[in-house]
This record gives structure tokens, C-alpha cells and sequence, in this order.
């Protein structure tokens, strides 16, 4: 036998209380892991959707006609003939910005246009293919290779399927012949739907020499975003410079707002777990007075008292964290289904698109950090409402305790 | 102090409680030594102080005035934390109510003392003294599982495990029928031919009957110290 012996044995003993406190201290610790186990879904939605834009600045002419949607942000008119463009001295001010301020990973200039092939609409993206490469690093190729001569298309997936296109097919485009030298594996993005070629051949084709529709920009660190992003839009007056993290970023804000609203509560909800237990314990130390002066009549130490106190309190963390982990990982497997079913429709419904994107996204992540979460933070408030107990036990007087002596 | 022949002296213990208008006198310049192997058997009525002094003599009550001394250690000098192991390792307790802790066995509660020591075998000495009680077959009841005298029997193993020079028992009959009285009275006589050192606190005449001497105690004063008649 051991003091541990006693600690066990004290608990099962005093099953009611057991069970209440380990009842409070689950439930707090099962919502407060599933606050984080959201959050971190969430942040990983937000970064998936981040990669999948996967550039962090667009530049774009300011006056614009009707809409186009293009990685996420809604562009102006292209090729109604009435749309402005950006100018070959716009893209050299945005080269000297990305030496000047080194932020600047790469950029990828682009001229759009709407045209057919067969009866099919199809949007072009004529660009620097080789540097849309680079800035576009998690691109994955479905078939073929990625071209290597300005002859060569490279097409998004979801509009090669339609089109029935393979790599080697030839494909003609205002009388001249391209081939299709790869399909790009789809990527959830807009991309899907492209037929990228070269920036100069489109040009030919389209007479708009020196003109750009756009030029995407990727910054090398996240950090970089917002400074590069007002240098731009200092310098370039005539056009308008939007941040795709900011504007995947708005819609975090939303959910951080709700996040830390959830966290508020938890505090909230582990506070009054903490006085609960508090008075418990002290209840129990007041039902155990005589038995605590047999102890201390016996020859225990104060110290080995208040050890038995906190050791009964952080048993019952460690069981109760368990218990809260546990919890949480079955509701939130569950919660997907009800989010699919409710929460995405009602978004869908209210027109927020990003938000029903990162709620179809979610899936909620369950990692090793959240076992140390779940079972330090219930020993923190199961030991934290016990020390005011084990040391009123420790120091109860002997003679008081055991009235009969 | 005559070590060969004195184990506890009491000089000058007084104790008082409360504050200068409301002061109550418990005990009164008491002074007492007790040899080792002595059964002695404290008497008084209600409220003549008998059982403040042996809350004293447990070393849980700090006299007003005085000192105890129990193999030349001044009790009252040391720490709480001393005064704990000062318990630990010079005394056993039989308690009027027993107190066994109702979660733990039989042989659980009296391996209690030992648990905060570093003595080796635990359960092989509990086994032991049980056995010696006349428990060997009820080693693992829970304390509801057995008979008040059973109960007193594993109190009195409790106290003596830790193998102390004194044992002090408060009314360790006085929840008991006659027939269980006479059982641990039996065994308390026991121990004290083994030269157990015995001081128990009793209003019951019969049952000093086996001590060697008796102090009667009346207004926190001692008015008779002497054979048991």
C-alpha cells in the first residue's frame, strides 16, 4: 500500500462526487478541445484556400466593365473593347518594386481573352508560362508535360474534359495551330477552366501588343503581402492592387471573431468547472476531517495530506481530460455531416461564398498537441481548485479533527 | 529524568483556553512521569481534563505552560512536521470510535502508520500483528464487514504496528458491548505483559481492572496517582 493507494481508493469510495466532477470537468474539457480542434480546421481551410489562389496580390485596371471572376476576386471586362488594360510601364513599375523592396517571389503578367473553340466559349490566359511555373509551384500535371514552346497550350482540366482534348491534340485558334502539350491536375480553383498560352502568341492573335489585363504576384512570405501591396498601389495609380490572403483573410476574421467569442465562453464554462469542484473538494475535506486526524494522529505530515488532497485533484484531471478528449473527438466526427447539411446550405443561401467554401472544407483536426491540451488543462483546474481545500486539510488541527480525543 | 525508569514526564503542564475574561483552565500544573512498561489508567468525570491531557500526551495539543519530555526530546520544541514523525515513531493510538478508514481492508488499515515510513514489508507486518490479534482470516474485510470487536481489534493492531513505546487509548470500550469490552480488554493486557507502555483514558472503573496504576484527574488537577486497588 501506498499513498496512491489511498488517493485510488478515496475516490472510488466517494463515487457521487467522482462522477459530478469528472461529469463538469469533461464537458468543459470536450468544449474547449473542440474551440481548438475547430479553429485549426479552420485555419487549415483558409491556407488550403490560400494555396489554391496561390498567389497574394493582383493588379488589375481600375475602370472595368462587366465582371469576370478570376481566383476568387471579381475582374472587370476583358475584351469588351471598352476595357482599360495595364501598360508594359505598369508591369516595369512592379518589376522595379519587386528589386526595390525584395518581397517579390515572382509575378506572372496576363492578357485574357474570351473566345471559342468549336461552340464552346473558353476563356484564354496568355502569360509567361515560365514564370507562371514558378509562381505556381503546387501545380500537379494530370497528363503530358508542361509546355516549352510558344506553340504549346497548357490546359485546366475541367475544360479540357469538356472539350475532349488529350495531350498531342492539335487545337486551332484564329486560323493558327496549337498543341496541347499537358492537362493540368485539377486544382479547385479557376485554373481548371483556363487554356493557358503564350503571353505573345495571344497577343498576335488578339492585336493587344504591350497590353495586360492583370499581373498576379506572389510575395515571398506572408508577412510581405500587405507592404508590397501599398507600394503597389502607391505607384500605381490607374490601377487597383487587391490582396487575395486579405480577402480570404476578411472571412477568417469573421470566424476568429467567433472562435475567440467560443474561447470567451470556454473560460467561462472551465470557471465555474473550477468553483465547482472547489466547493466540492472542500465539501469532501469537511465530511473528512475525522479521517484526515487519524491521519495527521498517525504520524502524516501536513505536506503528505495536502499531497493526498491534490493528488485526489489531479487524478481526477487526468481522468477528466480523458474523458473531455474523448468527447470531443466523437462530436466533432460528427459535426461534418450536420455542417454539410445545415450550416452550408443556410451560407450557400445568404450568398457567402468563401464561408460555405471553408465550411465544406472542414474537417476537424485531431492531433498529438491535443492530448497535452486536454488533460494539462483539466489538472490546472482540478489541482488550481484544490489547493485551497488540501491546505485548509493540511492544516485542520488534529485534536479539532478528532473530536472523540 | 530517570532514563532507566522513566519514559514521559509531564512538569508544570497547564492548559487554558480562551481569552483573559472568558479563560477556562483544562489542566493545572500537572506533573507526571510514567515509566516504561506501565498500564496506566486515567479516570475523572466529565470536564475534569483527562482528555486534553492526553491530547498532550499525543503530542496534538501544545500545553499553555510546561514541558513533555519523552526519551529526553522536548515534544513541545519541535516543528508540527517533528511533532508528526515524533508520533509516527513513538506512539500508537486506540481511538474511542475507532476511526478505521472505511475504504481501506483490514490489513490495509493497520499497515497505515507504515505508509509514511521507510519500513520495508508492509503487509507481511500488518499480516502479523492481525494475525497476533486474532484476524488472520479477515485480513481483506472492509471494516463494515466485520464486528465491533473485530473493529477493536484492528484499531489496537493499527496502533501497535509501527511497534511504539507508547500506546494511548481513549475509551477504546466505550462504543463496545461487555462481551467485546472484555475481548480488548484482554488484549490490552496482552500487550502490557509484553511490556507494552499503556496510558488509556476511561470513566469506566471495570475497566482498569488489568493497570497498574490509576490517576484521577478533577478540575485539571491530579487528586490521586497510585496502585489500582
Amino acid at each position: 500500500m501506498s499513498i496512491r493507494t489511498i488517493i485510488y481508493k478515496n475516490i472510488i469510495e466517494r463515487q457521487g462526487k467522482t462522477i459530478l466532477i469528472l461529469l463538469g470537468l469533461s464537458l468543459a474539457i470536450a468544449a474547449l478541445v473542440s474551440v481548438v480542434a475547430i479553429n485549426r480546421s479552420i485555419e487549415r481551410a483558409v491556407g488550403r484556400q490560400l494555396d489554391d489562389y496561390g498567389f497574394n496580390i493582383i493588379i488589375t485596371p481600375k475602370k472595368q466593365g462587366f465582371e469576370l471572376e478570376y481566383g476568387g476576386l471579381t475582374l472587370g471586362s476583358v475584351d469588351s473593347g471598352a476595357a482599360d488594360t495595364l501598360s508594359a510601364a505598369d508591369l516595369k513599375t512592379v518589376r522595379e518594386i519587386s528589386r526595390e523592396t525584395g518581397g517579390i517571389r515572382g509575378l506572372s503578367p496576363k492578357l485574357l481573352k474570351r473566345d471559342s473553340i468549336g461552340n464552346t466559349d473558353v476563356v484564354l490566359a496568355g502569360t509567361d508560362l515560365r514564370q507562371e511555373r514558378q509562381i505556381k509551384d503546387w501545380w500537379l500535371i494530370e497528363a503530358g508535360r508542361y509546355p516549352e514552346t510558344a506553340d504549346e497550350l497548357f490546359i485546366g482540366q475541367s475544360i479540357a474534359d469538356l472539350l475532349g482534348l488529350r495531350p498531342g491534340d492539335v487545337v486551332e485558334l484564329h486560323e493558327e495551330q496549337f498543341t496541347v502539350a499537358g492537362i493540368l491536375m485539377k486544382t479547385g480553383s479557376q485554373d481548371d477552366t483556363i487554356i493557358f498560352i503564350d503571353l505573345d502568341r495571344l497577343r498576335q492573335l488578339s492585336g493587344g501588343e504591350g497590353k495586360l489585363h492583370l499581373i498576379e504576384i506572389a510575395a515571398k512570405t506572408t508577412a510581405d503581402v500587405g507592404p508590397v501591396a501599398k507600394r503597389l498601389a502607391e505607384a500605381l495609380p490607374n490601377a487597383t492592387v487587391q490582396s487575395v490572403q486579405e480577402a480570404v483573410r476578411l472571412q477568417e476574421h469573421t470566424f476568429d471573431y467567433l472562435l475567440r467569442f467560443g474561447l470567451g465562453v470556454n473560460i467561462g464554462i472551465l470557471t465555474i468547472t473550477a468553483l465547482i469542484i472547489f466547493t466540492m473538494t472542500a465539501s469532501a475535506v469537511n465530511e473528512r476531517r475525522a479521517e484526515i486526524g487519524v491521519l495527521r494522529a498517525v504520524g502524516f505530515r501536513r505536506s503528505v495530506i495536502f499531497r493526498i488532497i491534490l493528488g485526489e485533484a489531479a487524478a481526477l484531471g487526468v481522468v477528466g481530460g480523458l474523458f473531455g478528449l474523448g468527447l470531443a473527438i466523437l462530436s466533432l466526427s460528427a459535426l461534418p455531416l450536420v455542417l454539410d447539411s445545415t450550416w452550408a446550405a443556410s451560407l450557400v443561401s445568404a450568398g457567402m461564398t468563401v464561408e460555405t467554401e471553408l465550411v465544406q472544407d472542414f474537417q476537424p483536426v485531431f492531433d498529438a498537441t491535443l492530448l497535452p491540451l486536454a488533460v494539462i488543462t483539466a489538472v490546472i483546474v482540478s489541482v488550481g481548485a484544490g489547493v485551497v481545500p488540501a491546505r485548509r486539510a493540511a492544516d485542520l488541527d488534529p485534536v479539532e479533527a478528532l473530536k472523540s480525543l | 529524568m530517570d532514563m532507566k525508569n522513566n519514559l514521559l514526564e509531564l512538569a508544570g503542564i497547564s492548559k487554558t483556553y480562551g481569552e483573559e475574561r472568558t479563560k477556562v483552565t483544562a489542566l493545572d500544573e500537572i506533573n507526571l512521569t510514567i515509566a516504561a512498561g506501565e498500564f496506566v489508567a486515567i479516570m475523572g468525570p466529565s470536564g475534569s481534563g483527562k482528555s486534553t491531557l492526553l491530547s498532550i500526551l499525543g503530542a496534538m495539543n501544545s500545553p499553555s505552560t510546561g514541558h513533555m519530555h519523552v526519551d529526553d526530546i522536548d515534544v513541545y520544541g519541535l516543528s508540527a512536521e517533528r511533532q508528526a514523525d515524533f508520533r509516527r515513531e513513538y506512539l500508537g493510538f486506540v481511538f474511542q470510535q475507532l476511526q478505521l478508514l472505511p475504504y481501506l481492508t483490514a490489513v490495509e488499515n493497520v499497515m497505515l502508520p507504515l505508509v509514511v515510513t521507510s519500513a520495508k514489508n508492509l503487509e507481511e507486518r500488518a499480516t502479523a500483528v492481525l494475525e497476533r490479534v486474532g484476524l488472520s482470516g479477515k485480513l481483506d474485510r472492509l471494516p463494515s464487514e466485520l464486528s465491533g470487536g473485530e473493529q477493536g481489534r484492528v484499531a489496537i493492531a493499527r496502533a501497535v504496528v509501527n511497534e511504539p513505546p507508547i500506546l494511548l487509548a481513549d475509551e477504546p470500550t466505550g462504543s463496545l458491548d461487555s462481551e467485546t469490552t472484555d475481548d480488548i480488554l484482554g488484549l490490552f493486557a496482552e500487550l502490557h505483559r509484553d511490556k507494552q507502555t499503556i496510558i488509556m483514558v476511561t470513566h469506566n472503573m471495570e475497566t482498569v481492572r488489568d493497570a497498574n496504576r490509576l490517576i484521577r484527574l478533577k478540575d485539571g488537577r491530579v487528586v490521586a496517582d497510585g496502585p489500582v486497588a
